[in-house]
C-alpha cells in the first residue's frame, strides 16, 4: 500500500467511524469539543503510524483504543474530569474520578445511545440554525471545516469560527450530553429533523457546475436521515423525513437539463428516476404511516412526493389526493407557499377556475410579495381560462421578479405567447 | 457513489448460528451507519437460470449447472463517498463472513458520467 492509499483508507474509516468515536468519548468527558479533539488526536496518530505499520485489521477499534488511552492519560494527569453518568430513579449525575476498568467498560458499551445523544447535542436549540448545521456536518458527517465551507459557499475561517463558538456555547450553557426528556422530545426532535432537511435542501438547490461537495450535501443528509431511522425506529416523523429525502433524491438526475436549466417535475423524464430510492422512500412512508404518523409535516410532504413517484406519466398523477394532502399540510404547517401549491394541485384536479379562486385569495399575502411563482401560477391559470390579456400582465410581472435569466426568458416567452393569442 | 458488492463464501457446510448472528449484526450496523441501501442472499443458479441472446435468438439454459457448494452467497448495495470506503466495508464484511471472493462494482449514479 502506498502512502496515499493509506491516507485514503484512513479517510474512509474516519467517515464511517468518527461520529461513533466522538459520541463514545463525549459520554466520558461530557464535552463534545474535548471529545472531538481526542478523536482527532487518534486520527493524527493513525496518519503517523499506519503508513509504515500498515492499516490494522480492525481500524475502528484501533482508533477507539488510541483515543481511550489518550483520554485516560489526560484524566490521570488531571486535565479532564470524567463523570460517570448514572440514572437512579430520575436523572442523577455523580461526579467522581473514573477508574481505568470503568472507563474501558463505559467505552465498550453499545454506542447507539451515544450517537443519539450526540445528534441531539449538535442540533441543540441554544445554537443558531447555522451553527447546528455546521456542527452536525462536522461531528456526525465527519466533514472537514473546508468541506463545510465549500458546500455552503462561505469562507473557511467563518465556518471554523462558527464551530468554535458553537462548542463553546454548549460548554458554557452546560448542555448535558443526554437524550432529551419525554416532555421536550418532540420539540428537540423537530430541531434535529429541521437541521437534516436544511442540509438536504442546500444540496438540492445546488446548480450544475457548482462544487460537487454541494451536491454531496444531499448524500450526507440522506445518510444522516438513514442513521436517524436506525437510532429512532419508533419515531414516525424520522421515517417521514427519510422518505421525503429519498423520494426527492430519486429525481436528482432529471431535475436539471443538459445546460443546467431547471426541469419542472411534470417535464422530467420519469424513466430516469431512481427506482431504488423510490422504493426506499415508499417503504419509509409506509412505515411512518403504520406508526400513526400520516399527518406529520414530513410524512405529508413525502406522501405528496410519493403521488408523483407512483405516476408512471404526468397524466396519471392523482391530483385529487395531492390537493387533499396539501390541505392537510396547510393545517399542520400553515404557510402561504403551501397554499399556493395547494391552489396549483386544485387547479389540476378540479380545473383552473377552482385554482384561481385560491390563488386570488393569496395575492394580499405579505410573505408572497416579490415571490415570482405567485404571478407565474396566476398567469398560468388565467391563460388556461383563455383570459390572455390578464395572463400576459401576470407573466410580465413574474418575469420582473424572476431570480435568474433563464426563468425570466421562459416567463417573457409565455407573456409573448399570450400577446399573440396562442 | 453507489457500489454493488457480491460475495461467494468458501465455507462448506451450513453457517453456524454464531456466524449467522454476526452477519446479521454486521448488516444492522451498516444499515444504521447509513451506508447500506439494500442487501440479501442469492439462491443457487438452479432456482433461476442462465439466459442469453445471440443473433436475435433468446435462449434459456436450464442446467445442469456446475454444482456450487457455497452456502453464503450474497449481495449488498452501498452508498459511500469513495471507492476506498466500499473496500473498507468489504474488508469488514469478510472479517465476519469468512474466506471467499467477491466483486465490487460501481453503479452508474445520477451524477456520474458513463465511461466513454
Amino acid at each position: 500500500m502506498t502512502g496515499s492509499d493509506t491516507h485514503r483508507a484512513i479517510h474512509a474509516v474516519w467517515r464511517i467511524e468518527s461520529a461513533r468515536l466522538i459520541a463514545s468519548l463525549a459520554r466520558i468527558v461530557r464535552d463534545v469539543g474535548v471529545a472531538e479533539e481526542l478523536a482527532h488526536d487518534a486520527l493524527v496518530a493513525a496518519l503517523e503510524s499506519w503508513p509504515s505499520a500498515g492499516v490494522p485489521d480492525n481500524p475502528a477499534a484501533w482508533l477507539m483504543t488510541t483515543a481511550k488511552n489518550r483520554a485516560f492519560n489526560e484524566l490521570r494527569r488531571g486535565k479532564l474530569v470524567a463523570r460517570k453518568h448514572e440514572e437512579i430513579g430520575g436523572q442523577l449525575e455523580i461526579a467522581r474520578p473514573m477508574a481505568r476498568d470503568e472507563l474501558d467498560e463505559a467505552l465498550d458499551d453499545e454506542v447507539g445511545d451515544d450517537l443519539l445523544r450526540l445528534v441531539f447535542v449538535a442540533c441543540h436549540p441554544v445554537l443558531s440554525p447555522d451553527a447546528r448545521v455546521a456542527l452536525t456536518l462536522r461531528l456526525l458527517g465527519g466533514l472537514t471545516t473546508d468541506e463545510i465551507a465549500r458546500a455552503f459557499l462561505v469562507a473557511e475561517p467563518t465556518i471554523a469560527q462558527r464551530l468554535v463558538r458553537a462548542k463553546r456555547t454548549l460548554a458554557d450553557k452546560q448542555v448535558p450530553f443526554a437524550v432529551p426528556r419525554r416532555e421536550e422530545l418532540a420539540a428537540r426532535l423537530s430541531s434535529v429533523l429541521e437541521v437534516v432537511y436544511l442540509i438536504f435542501n442546500e444540496g438540492y438547490s445546488a446548480a450544475a457546475g457548482d462544487d460537487l461537495v454541494r451536491l454531496d450535501l444531499c448524500e450526507e443528509a440522506l445518510r444522516l436521515g438513514r442513521v436517524l431511522v436506525g437510532l429512532m425506529p419508533e419515531e414516525p416523523e424520522v421515517h417521514g423525513l427519510a422518505a421525503l429525502m429519498e423520494l426527492h433524491a430519486s429525481r436528482l438526475a432529471t431535475r436539471t437539463g443538459p445546460s443546467g436549466e431547471l426541469v419542472l417535475l411534470l417535464d422530467q423524464d420519469r424513466s430516469r428516476w431512481d427506482p431504488l430510492l423510490i422504493q426506499r422512500g415508499l417503504a419509509g412512508l409506509a412505515r411512518a404511516e403504520a406508526l400513526g404518523g400520516a399527518s406529520g409535516r414530513y410524512a405529508l410532504q413525502a406522501a405528496i412526493s410519493a403521488c408523483h413517484a407512483r405516476a408512471s406519466d404526468p397524466a396519471a398523477t392523482d391530483w385529487v389526493r395531492i390537493a387533499g394532502l396539501y390541505q392537510e399540510l396547510g393545517r399542520v404547517a400553515p404557510s402561504p407557499v403551501v397554499e399556493l401549491n395547494r391552489a396549483v394541485a386544485v387547479s389540476m384536479a378540479y380545473g383552473p377556475a377552482a385554482g384561481l379562486a385560491l390563488v386570488d385569495a393569496l395575492t394580499s399575502e405579505r410573505q408572497l410579495e416579490g415571490y415570482h411563482l405567485l404571478p407565474s401560477a396566476r398567469g398560468d391559470l388565467l391563460a388556461r381560462l383563455g383570459r390572455l390579456d390578464e395572463a400576459r400582465i401576470e407573466f410580465e410581472r413574474a418575469a420582473s421578479l424572476a431570480r435568474n435569466d433563464r426563468e425570466r426568458a421562459l416567463l417573457l416567452a409565455r407573456a409573448a405567447a399570450c400577446a399573440s393569442g396562442t | 457513489m453507489r457500489f454493488l458488492m457480491t460475495y461467494h463464501g468458501e465455507d462448506r457446510g451450513p453457517p453456524s448460528p454464531e456466524k449467522i448472528a454476526a452477519l446479521g449484526k454486521f448488516s444492522e450496523e451498516m444499515a444504521k451507519s447509513g451506508v447500506l441501501l439494500d442487501t440479501g442472499g442469492i439462491m443457487p443458479l438452479s432456482t433461476g437460470g442462465e439466459v442469453k441472446q445471440t443473433g436475435g435468438k433468446f435462449t434459456v439454459t436450464d442446467g445442469p449447472y456446475p454444482e456450487t457448494k457455497e452456502l453464503i452467497v450474497g449481495y449488498a448495495i452501498v452508498q459511500v463517498s469513495s471507492r476506498q470506503e466500499a473496500l473498507d466495508i468489504a474488508r469488514r464484511f469478510m472479517a465476519v463472513a469468512g474466506d471467499g471472493v467477491g466483486e465490487i462494482r460501481q453503479l452508474l449514479g445520477p451524477t456520474d458520467e458513463p465511461p466513454h
